[in-house]
């Protein structure tokens, strides 16, 4: 078997971490997934940390405003890997008609960020573990691998816990409800699409060029916009992610609508 | 595809840190127009000249207060196929866990210095702290060169007393390189106003096989079947336990014999496996499931092994590093790779404040926080444990309170 050193000693890592968060949470551990192509990497990882079946439940936040495809690749592979999927949704914003138009930061706020709340509250969750990198945004490269939230999910970035070889963290406390643990801290976006072609992993449509457009980074249908893009297979996407100077995220409208918008998105408990 | 290489960039506050990286990063790889678009209209509101600072001072707080609260990590592309991973660590002195936290990622450092003050507490701080993490690749950036005219004469004088003022600390830094982030003197190009500076530029520095290939420290060869195993959990598939981990040493085979520590019990390794497949044998760093003949009494934190130097014991001597006050006699948990047990430090042997290394009195019992000290650490339950040279995960460990707050960080004597 040939597989890449590095992509190998990436994936352990991941995988420790994923054990580890298991080991302490247990039952009240859960995974997130948005079926873009980190979080699809995040349940191949833990399908390997538990070898097959992922005894967590998987959670969608879903907003309602995601792209079809989203949805049918949800279906198709939950399916095939045999997920505990869970859909999470803040029904009363959709009730009440929350969309973009009333205000990004608030629609990111509702759909996304309540709706986890509502669901940890509801399911009693203690960790999350969570997709991001710390290449996607200058905010997230700030992160921890276990970055504990308050009771109001507000991220104290500036009093961080100690964390030490991605091995010795804060793991416990009685003021967090609950921590988010992120495996793929790490990663870059290369990384992923190499393991993703490694490990013949399947990936949303949208991420393939069509008519010259591709989605970097996929999410609501209403608020990503594709880029300029001629690469229809893993291996072309592989070698444009080498050499572009393109932001992953440009597409991504919630990232630069106003000034600090991530980070105050992100202080209030989003993704 | 190598492997990038994480260097942390450390210092004292205000000595351009972020600069220097958001400079080398902004020349080095392009950087989005994102990006930069973000910079220039932050820079604008605060109405200041461009900031490199702020392509890694990415908080609203820390452009506000020109500081950086956060360790935080760019990725960009140097020469030859090199890949640096830049990790930026704060100044200032109360946010010295920050500054842990990111370098104890790192493979090698640049010390910056401002070449316009004497070489300060907390640089020497710093330099303490990477030649405990045990990181020896260290490079002395002296930066803010426009300040002092770029004088040959004053750079050698302050080198010297940057060599001097390290010794002790056991830091022989490999390269000086005289710089100025904010003008980028020396990063990228030789720069013509220091034309009497034959040596590296910071770049050729970093990319130099000497300080890319230098080992950490010599490790023992590995004998033909030994390898180190962490047991991490315990996992029921299909009604057989599986324990899982990691292999941290060595390649593991079907049928190999091994022991099972701390107990040292013979056992045998009759299955490996993945996901979906079972293997003949695994390689270091692999992670696989492993079904041992005897599964009755293994557990979380054991090290399966065929290993002669790893030591089992109740009682051993470390250095730590106090994140928090010490105290002598408390108890408090223990952590080392995934064995977890309590404990406490019986004795205190000496103390040392970490800028200066002086002696600090310990008749009390008591060492206050941000210095060091060697102690002997009792646990109430063997634990096993190697050299750091050995096995990193077997060398070190931290000591946590009931809080699950990290109040020491270890290294095994």
């Amino acid at each position: 078997m040939s597989s890449d050193p590095y992509l190998k000693e990436l994936e352990s890592q991941s995988i420790y971490v994923i054990r580890e968060a298991y080991w302490e949470y247990k039952d009240s551990l859960a995974l997130l997934w948005s079926m873009g192509k980190d979080s699809t990497v995040l349940v191949h990882l833990a399908r390997k940390a538990f070898l097959g079946t992922v005894p967590i439940p998987v959670i969608h936040i879903d907003t309602t405003f995601k792209f079809q495809q989203i949805y049918d690749f949800r279906k198709r592979y939950a399916g095939k890997w045999g997920l505990k999927l869970v859909v999470a949704r803040n029904e009363e914003a959709i009730l009440d008609r929350m969309s973009p138009k009333l205000g990004r930061f608030e629609c990111c706020n509702a759909l996304k960020t309540e709706a986890l709340k509502q669901i940890v509250a509801k399911r009693g969750l203690k960790a999350l573990l969570v997709a991001i990198r710390r290449d996607e945004h200058a905010i997230r490269a700030k992160e921890r691998y276990f970055s504990s939230r308050d009771k109001d999910f507000k991220w104290d970035y500036a009093h961080q816990s100690l964390e030490l070889w991605a091995e010795y963290y804060k793991s416990q406390g009685k003021k967090e409800t609950h921590f988010r643990v992120h495996p793929l801290l790490g990663w870059r976006e290369i990384d992923i699409w190499r393991y993703t072609k490694q490990e013949k992993l399947p990936v949303v449509s949208l991420y393939f060029a069509r008519k010259g457009k591709r989605y970097r980074s996929i999410g609501c249908e209403c608020c990503c916009q594709p880029v300029a893009s001629q690469a229809r297979s893993l291996e072309k996407i592989v070698r444009e992610i080498s050499s572009t100077s393109i932001a992953e995220r440009s597409g991504r409208i919630q990232d630069k609508e106003k000034a600090y918008m991530m980070q105050k998105l992100r202080s209030l408990g989003y993704m | 595809m190598n492997k990038y290489l994480r260097i942390a960039v450390t210092g004292d506050v205000d000595s351009g840190k972020s600069t220097l990286i958001g400079r080398v990063l902004s020349e080095l790889s392009p950087v989005s127009a994102h990006m930069m678009d973000e910079v220039s209209q932050a820079c604008k509101r605060l109405g200041r000249d461009f900031e490199f600072a702020y392509l890694l001072d990415s908080l609203e707080e820390e452009r506000q207060e020109q500081r950086t609260i956060d360790t935080t990590q760019v990725f960009c592309k140097a020469r030859n196929g090199l890949e640096i991973v830049f990790i930026d660590v704060p100044g200032h002195r109360e946010l010295i866990k920050n500054m842990l936290s990111g370098t104890s990622l790192a493979d090698g450092a640049i010390l910056v210095v401002d070449a316009g003050k004497p070489i300060a507490e907390q640089a020497r701080r710093h330099a303490f702290i990477l030649a405990f993490l045990g990181i020896r690749h260290v490079m002395v950036a002296l930066n803010k060169m426009d300040a002092i005219g770029f004088q040959e004469q004053e750079f050698e004088r302050i080198k010297a007393g940057i060599q001097a003022s390290l010794k002790p600390i056991g830091i022989d830094p490999e390269f000086f390189v005289p710089i100025s982030a904010k003008e980028g003197e020396n990063l990228l190009k030789p720069s013509k106003r220091m034309k009497w500076y034959t040596g590296d530029t910071l770049i050729d520095a970093l990319s130099s096989v000497r300080f890319r290939k230098k080992p950490h420290a010599a490790r023992p060869a590995l004998e033909s079947k030994e390898f180190v195993f962490l047991v991490q959990d315990i996992y029921q598939l299909k009604k057989k336990k599986i324990a899982v981990g990691l292999l941290v040493l060595g390649s593991i085979g079907l049928k190999s014999s091994c022991c099972v520590l701390p107990l040292n019990t013979k056992n045998r390794v009759e299955e490996i496996l993945e996901l979906g497949r079972s293997r003949k044998s695994v390689r270091s760093p692999e992670g696989p499931g492993l079904v041992l003949r005897d599964m009755s009494c293994l557990k979380r934190g054991d090290i399966v092994c065929v290993s002669k130097n790893l030591n089992v014991t109740f009682e051993f001597s470390a250095k730590v590093f106090c994140v928090k006050q010490l105290r002598k006699n408390k108890s408090i948990n223990l952590k080392c790779g995934p064995q977890e047990t309590v404990a406490h430090v019986s004795r205190i042997t000496h103390a040392w404040e970490t800028s200066g290394l002086r002696e600090i009195n310990i008749d009390q019992g008591v060492v206050e926080e941000n210095n060091i000290a060697e102690v002997r650490v009792s646990v109430e339950q063997r634990i096993v444990f190697a050299e750091r040279s050995f096995t990193g995960s077997l060398g070190r460990f931290v000591l946590r309170d009931h809080q699950g707050d990290i109040e020491a960080i270890g290294i095994i004597q």
